[in-house]
């Protein structure tokens, strides 16, 4: 514990001295130092040619999100650079640090509401004396919070008002925006920390979530975002998104949440009624690049009402959700059912409007940063879950119960250097991968002629990029492919249990299907016929410890596919599952004995992290 | 006499007097209780305001419209006074208490702005706030638990590093863990290598190969050729990051000190039973 805070106290400092040394953890062999220009200035930094696994937050919300400010949060965006740096900030009043500092983040707040953040925040401003944003602002307790957010947001919203009557206007909205970017290039740190200009697209018609993160490249920006207040369809956000692009504007965007999206988004027809076609895929696929695995709000992958043999399917589902809005849950609203759909419409309309990578996110509306470990969390929503007391037995309202939300996922990015062109590089070609937390790190190849075992680490890497495609990439070859798969534990958390590839396809009739191999276990636990015995290595129910001695810290394997087809449109994606650990209700029982989770709470997971897939689309 | 000047009870509450009387002379023009008056101080104040926001000359629709506003908040906020909507009221309570308490911060900052000599005091009096951590040069070789035989291979491969051979192309970048690392500080080498890794390299003497040294990952061969122990920062690297501190630690106690002197002016009888004995005594003198 001592040492955590000593560490903790020298974290900042750190960074800071870390900013004015020559070279550091270099190692001559891989990485070669070179200079990098951003806005006027020199900075120097390392490009690792074998690329490096970065960490980061693409999905966050502060005060500038309206519903975070009234459920109490008043972190900036500025403070949530900050405290994914290492800095001690105050999360409803307690002083808070991240276990361990990102290397990059991305500040997302909601676009409807920003003008009426830049009011509620600014003292002086028309508006901030109104009856709604004092009753906003001075929100004493958690009933009065929720009360003023259902009259003030839910219900202007169903009376059609998309703004309370405090909204001084667009000129608003853009102050606010400037006030997120100027945070974010504040904190840019090219070599150290990135940070990504971008915002949350929030539409969510008849409470289908359909909401969005769109990510710029660069400092060539919209005056404005383009909210769900200007077009609820993701049409309409491409139709902008087509405007930027002809502006020379940089930009992506990432859906999440489609555990809540009632089936709309992977959807049969489009939200004009029209069936999808070559254009709606051509133009999902160029601006959505990754979808967001797992977050507070659930997992996306699978749920086992519809993945019955999928023996790690019940994970994170947030199951409680269903009981809200009347999101219930079908196979439509879950990720592998999206991908397998996608190269089925790849199958008849020769684009694939379903091509996403994986990341992982928070969507933390109390502005902390992927604060994902959960020995250290301390809630998402401001009042609702910020005891452990309220974390056990609130409900979030019009969500799900605040024990069936978790502290959510992290981002991985394969890149050759840490600034924000190849962050966003990296996020755009899918050379992504999503974790429920830890900081595995995986990568994923298909090509040809790879060696059985490596002598070293390099010379796995070169080979993987020199005969074949990283994840996020079409395998082009005609005969089947080999799959190169490498992943690393944390190394705070424990071994690794096993390494499985999921693949997709669509037959010759049109049927959809799905699979799962287990392509690597610890312990010599696989079985001759290809499955593999659970491991044996429980979490100490009264410390919260794991086990130590089980499990592989490193799995390198090459796997072929014993019934590749070349004729059909197919994916594959790779899921490392890591040995058992404590949820953070577990930790929270632990440390207030007075605090009692309902039975129906799990009190140990499996985390785990997921590799974007590969796709093999036959050219007929 | 200068004790007193440097009681903070005494700048408060003369701070305090002065706010009164500021109010006193300018509102005391006695109207009558409903009379609102826009005087050209008022809407001089009311247009800066404005201007502030939207940085431009308001049109006559937007002087309409924010006089209006500012009407309707007082004929309001009036006839709640009258009423006594104020008294009792939690939230005007905890806003007139964040008041008092933003006015003996705002007292800090006027009375106590720092000076470079203050800043550079403070920071060497307080030198624990702005250490670095220490760095580290060194090589490593990796084992992980895994291998049946690690421990034998450990001791050989101690011998023939010590000898002066090269790192063997197997371990190099053994799961993808750099071999070397230069001046790398404390933080950024925990963050890598997990466990007790790199609290252990602080006992390790330097320009041997010494090890097993266990890390999150498995067992290391360290070699350290430079360490650096954890030093002060330099003062003008840092001296943002000082001020920030020297701001926030003395508003604190400045905050802590007027709370106290002002509790002495009131006696607090605690006559709930339910409250336990020890906190009841903590407010008696």
């Amino acid at each position: 514990m001592k040492k955590q805070i000593i560490l903790a106290s020298t974290l900042f400092i750190g960074m800071l001295s870390s900013c004015h040394q020559e070279s550091q953890d270099q190692d001559s062999t891989t990485k070669l130092g070179t200079t990098y220009e951003h806005n006027g200035q020199s900075y120097p930094i390392e490009e690792n040619p074998l690329k490096e696994a970065y960490f980061g937050e693409q999905h966050l919300h502060t005060a500038a999100s309206m519903d975070a400010f009234i459920a109490g949060t008043r972190l900036t965006p500025d403070d949530a650079y900050r405290f994914a740096q290492g800095e001690e900030v105050m999360v409803n009043g307690r002083p808070h640090t991240i276990n361990r500092p990102l290397d990059w983040a991305a500040v997302t707040d909601h676009a409807e509401f920003l003008g009426e953040a830049y009011t509620l925040m600014n003292p002086g401003t028309p508006g901030y004396d109104s009856e709604a944003a004092k009753s906003m602002r001075e929100a004493p307790d958690l009933q009065s919070a929720l009360a003023v957010y259902k009259k003030y947001v839910l219900d202007a919203l169903a009376g059609g008002n998309a703004h309370p009557d405090f909204w001084q206007g667009y000129e608003s909205v853009k102050s606010q925006w400037k006030v997120n970017i100027e945070a974010t290039e504040k904190n840019y740190k090219p070599g150290k920390f990135t940070t990504i200009h971008a915002y949350e697209w929030s539409s969510a018609p008849n409470t289908a979530n359909l909401h969005r993160n769109v990510f710029f490249r660069d400092t060539n920006l919209p005056d404005m975002p383009f909210s769900a207040n200007e077009g609820a369809s993701p049409q309409e956000l491409w139709d902008w998104m087509i405007t930027q692009e002809a502006n020379g504007v940089r930009v992506f965007c990432n859906p999440h949440n489609p555990n809540e999206s009632k089936g709309m988004l992977f959807p049969e027809v489009a939200m004009n009624d029209k069936p999808i076609d070559e254009t709606y895929a051509t133009t999902r696929q160029h601006f959505e690049r990754n979808v967001e695995m797992m977050q507070t709000k659930g997992n996306s992958e699978v749920v086992p009402d519809f993945w019955p043999n999928d023996e790690f399917a019940d994970f994170e589902n947030a199951r409680s959700l269903q009981e809200y809005n009347g999101r219930v849950f079908e196979k439509h609203n879950f990720i592998r059912y999206g991908l397998t759909r996608g190269v089925k419409y790849q199958a008849e309309l020769g684009v694939n409007p379903f091509k996403y990578g994986f990341v992982g996110g928070t969507d933390s509306h109390n502005a902390v940063m992927s604060n994902v470990e959960e020995f250290n969390y301390v809630g998402h929503h401001g009042m609702v879950d910020e005891t452990a007391l309220g974390r056990s037995r609130n409900e979030m309202d019009g969500e799900m119960y605040n024990r069936d939300m978790n502290p959510g996922g992290l981002t991985g990015v394969w890149a050759t250097s840490n600034t924000r062109e190849a962050i966003w590089d990296g996020m755009h070609s899918r050379e992504t991968f999503a974790t429920s937390g830890p900081r595995i790190k995986v990568r994923f190849f298909a090509g040809k002629d790879f060696k059985e075992s490596y002598e070293s680490y390099e010379e796995m890497v070169q080979d993987g990029y020199s005969k074949g495609v990283p994840m996020g990439q079409n395998y082009e070859g005609t005969e089947a492919p080999e799959f190169l798969v490498w992943a690393l534990k944390d190394p705070i958390a424990p071994n690794l249990d096993r390494v499985q590839i999921i693949k997709g396809w669509v037959d010759a009739n049109g049927e959809m299907h799905d699979t799962i191999y287990d392509i690597a276990a610890s312990d010599n636990r696989m079985r001759s016929d290809g499955t593999v015995e659970p491991i044996d290595a429980p979490v100490n129910m009264e410390t919260g410890e794991f086990n130590k001695e089980k499990g592989a810290p490193e799995f390198t394997v090459v796997w072929k596919d014993p019934d590749f087809d070349p004729s059909q449109n197919a994916y594959y994606y790779v899921r490392v599952i890591q040995l058992p650990t404590a949820r953070y209700s577990l930790w929270d029982e632990i440390r207030n004995p007075d605090v009692k989770y309902p039975e129906d709470t799990k009190r140990v997971i499996q985390e785990r992290a997921w590799a974007s897939p590969i796709w093999i689309e036959p050219k007929n | 006499m200068s004790k007193i000047l440097k009681e903070p009870l005494v700048h408060f509450l003369f701070l305090g007097g002065l706010i009164f009387g500021y109010f006193y002379l300018f509102n005391s023009e006695s109207e009558s209780e409903n009379t609102i008056v826009i005087d050209d101080v008022e809407y001089e104040y009311l247009l800066s305001l404005w201007k502030n926001q939207w940085k431009r000359e308001p049109n006559e629709q937007d002087i309409k419209a924010f006089i209006d506003q500012y009407l309707r908040q007082e004929v309001f906020y009036k006839e709640a006074l009258a009423l006594g909507l104020d008294h009792n009221d939690i939230i005007v309570k905890r806003r007139l208490a964040q008041k008092m308490e933003a006015v003996s911060n705002d007292l800090n900052a006027m009375l106590n702005p720092p000076t470079d000599a203050d800043l550079r005091e403070f920071y060497e009096s307080n030198d624990s706030l702005f250490l670095l951590p220490p760095t580290y040069s060194f090589r490593q070789v990796l084992f992980t638990n895994q291998e049946s035989n690690w421990q034998q291979e450990l001791t050989s491969m101690q011998v023939a590093l010590q000898s002066g051979q090269d790192i063997p192309k197997a371990r190099s970048l053994k799961l993808s863990i750099s071999n070397e690392w230069k001046n790398s500080p404390l933080n950024e080498i925990n963050k890598a290598f997990g466990g007790d890794f790199a609290f252990t390299l602080d006992s390790l003497p330097l320009n041997q190969w010494v090890g097993p040294i266990s890390s999150g990952f498995g067992q290391h061969l360290v070699f350290i050729s430079e360490k650096n122990e954890s030093q002060l920062a330099d003062f003008d690297l840092v001296k943002s990051y000082v001020e920030k501190e020297y701001e926030y630690l003395t508003e604190l106690e400045m905050q802590e000190q007027v709370y106290r002197d002002l509790l002495e002016k009131y006696q607090v009888k605690i006559t709930s039973s339910q409250i336990p004995e020890a906190i009841k005594k903590s407010y008696t003198p």
